[in-house]
């Protein structure tokens, strides 16, 4: 056998991919970093200027307010869609066929449209004088909380966080309930027969073993939620002014509007260092027990 | 588990479940049919009655959209990119799964962690030195620019879930082929490829789904009129024209969305079957 596996053999599966994949992803970090530390227009070096470009992100306003904005997104993502995929997923599981079709249907519908189109419905829904949103408002005679919604402010970015967290409900939803598939049926007769509950099963049962799952949707819906980006520039393009901004749009005004792809460059490797940092606390501190049925 | 049927209380509850659950159906396919119902009314109706059935057809605002969007060409572009990633990501991630599976290589483990890189990277906050990467490889306004970083950037996936699927095929297989004289090259092709089949096409459709509605990336590299995705082509539509005609806008939508619709009806459930598998994995 160790003839069949042959060094070249080896060499020849191996090198195509890995050079592909360091080049584009991990390669490309390097030169990054050596632009953060110039004063760089796009097209050449305008002079090495050492750390400063990350001291001016560090000390720079709207670099923290796109923070709060991006993790706000991630809140509204990891408190309202992920519980809300969960329900929905436990629900599914206990309906009947026709229903659970239609609904799987659905579900995945959102996330295979574009993010041109759905920024553009969303631009509908949250019309001023016709939108779905101030629609409802006024029929139910709510008029006084009727809102510009989308050039106001305080309320845009909420916007684009329910756009979002829209298009992901339905497919998250779907992951949990293929994970609620593989759990063995006995552990639930076990528990029925002993009278537990609907919400004594969820919690005991259901959830602890569903671990591997949350895991990849917590990691899926990290790293999605903070490399947001499609949505605000159909939406809002980060306005009004720079109130809707995140922080990889930050990173794409500075460099491709404003030029200054150093600082660009700055904001990007910072930002690479927080999703790393998350990727790995939620390997470390969920489902850290293997599950052995 | 399943709840004693024939009790009032369990019927209401089966029917308050079905109700929550078509309710969310209906929130997550109303704006698509509220766009496709815009698209045939003309201005005046799409302002002042955007809910209504519209009063009469207007193909109109089709032959508007079609006008200012070169569909055929955008198209034609979107599939070379997806077909082009698709293919170069999962020839490349089978073989490398292959080997790192299979071939007793050292330090296989530590290979497997560095591609897992790959899943947490969003692409987008490497827009900057991929944008610089392809201009410095000559590669821009070619269809390379792209279809090379998004196979590089799913290929984290494709790996880890083609290497689960390896690690079930028995050893004695590639023995016996290595016992008959087979090479390795052709037992891959052969014999492994086959036996992992449904790892690949699952995995196509997810890299399919990413490379389709894929943004951030896009809209650096490929702004040029000839080089455009739909998506791209739909963002710089509704920019340029700054409309408020929201016929055209639902007929744009309709128009470009409508092969996706197709396919998604047709392919659902190979969709479902994606998830669960590639989801599956540790």
């Amino acid at each position: 056998m160790r003839k069949f596996y042959s060094n070249r053999a080896k060499l020849v599966f191996l090198i195509p991919g890995f050079a592909l994949f360091s080049l584009f992803v991990i390669y490309a970090i390097f030169p990054c970093f050596i632009m953060s530390l110039q004063n760089h227009n796009g097209v050449a070096n305008q002079g090495w200027v050492g750390f400063l470009n990350y001291k001016t992100a560090l000390t720079s306003d709207v670099f923290w307010s796109s923070h709060i904005r991006t993790y706000g997104i991630l809140l509204m993502e990891l408190l309202i869609g992920i519980p809300v995929s969960l329900l929905l997923a436990l629900m599914l599981d206990r309906t009947n066929k026709v229903v659970r079709n239609i609904f799987k249907f659905a579900a995945l519908f959102p996330s295979i449209l574009s993010v041109a189109v759905i920024g553009k419905m969303f631009l509908g829904v949250f019309n001023t004088d016709w939108g779905i949103v101030n629609t409802f408002l006024r029929a139910i005679g709510l008029d006084g909380a009727v809102n510009s919604w989308l050039s106001n402010p305080k309320t845009a970015m909420i916007c684009i966080g329910v756009a979002y967290v829209w298009q992901y409900i339905g497919y998250n939803a779907i992951l949990f309930y293929t994970g609620l598939k593989s759990i063995p049926p006995e552990f639930y007769e076990a528990a029925t027969l002993d009278g537990a509950n609907f919400f004594q099963i969820s919690k005991r049962i259901t959830i602890p073993l569903l671990q591997d799952m949350l895991k990849y949707v917590l990691t899926g819906a990290t790293t999605g939620t903070l490399g947001m980006y499609g949505l605000i520039s159909v939406m809002t393009a980060g306005g009004p002014g720079s109130s809707s901004r995140t922080v990889l749009y930050e990173m794409y005004y500075q460099s491709f509007q404003s030029s200054r792809f150093g600082y660009g460059c700055a904001i990007a490797l910072l930002f690479l260092i927080e999703c790393i940092v998350w990727a790995c606390l939620i390997n470390r501190f969920v489902a850290h027990e293997e599950i052995k049925y | 588990m399943r709840m004693k049927s024939g009790s009032v209380k369990s019927k209401v509850g089966k029917g308050a479940l079905a109700a929550v659950l078509l309710a969310f159906s209906v929130m997550f396919l109303y704006p698509m049919y509220w766009m496709i119902n815009l698209s045939f009314k003309d201005k005046i109706q799409a302002s002042s009655d955007p809910y209504g059935l519209p009063t009469e057809f207007h193909l109109e605002n089709y032959t508007a959209a079609w006008g200012k969007i070169d569909i055929p060409q955008v198209m034609l572009n979107s599939i070379i990119y997806t077909a082009g990633a698709c293919i170069l990501c999962l020839a490349l991630s089978v073989m490398v799964a292959y080997a790192l599976t299979r071939m007793r290589m050292k330090h296989s483990d530590l290979l497997r962690m560095y591609f897992t890189i790959g899943m947490i990277i969003p692409i987008a906050v490497l827009m900057i030195p991929v944008y610089r990467l392809v201009v410095d490889l000559g590669l821009k306004n070619t269809y390379w620019a792209l279809i090379l970083p998004y196979a590089a950037f799913n290929m984290a996936s494709s790996i880890l879930m083609i290497c689960a699927f390896f690690r079930n095929i028995p050893v004695e297989l590639e023995e016996a082929a290595a016992i008959d004289g087979c090479g390795v090259y052709r037992a891959f092709v052969k014999i492994m490829l086959p036996l992992v089949k449904p790892a690949i096409v699952t995995q196509m459709v997810m890299v399919y789904i990413f490379v389709w509605n894929e943004f951030s990336l896009a809209s650096v590299i490929a702004m040029g009129e000839q080089m455009r995705t739909v998506t791209i082509a739909l963002y710089a539509f509704f920019s340029a024209f700054d409309m408020t005609h929201w016929g055209v806008i639902g007929a744009a939508v309709t128009l470009t969305t409508l092969p996706i619709i197709v396919i998604y009806t047709l392919g659902c459930r190979q969709i479902e079957g994606a998830m669960s598998v590639s989801a599956g994995l540790k």
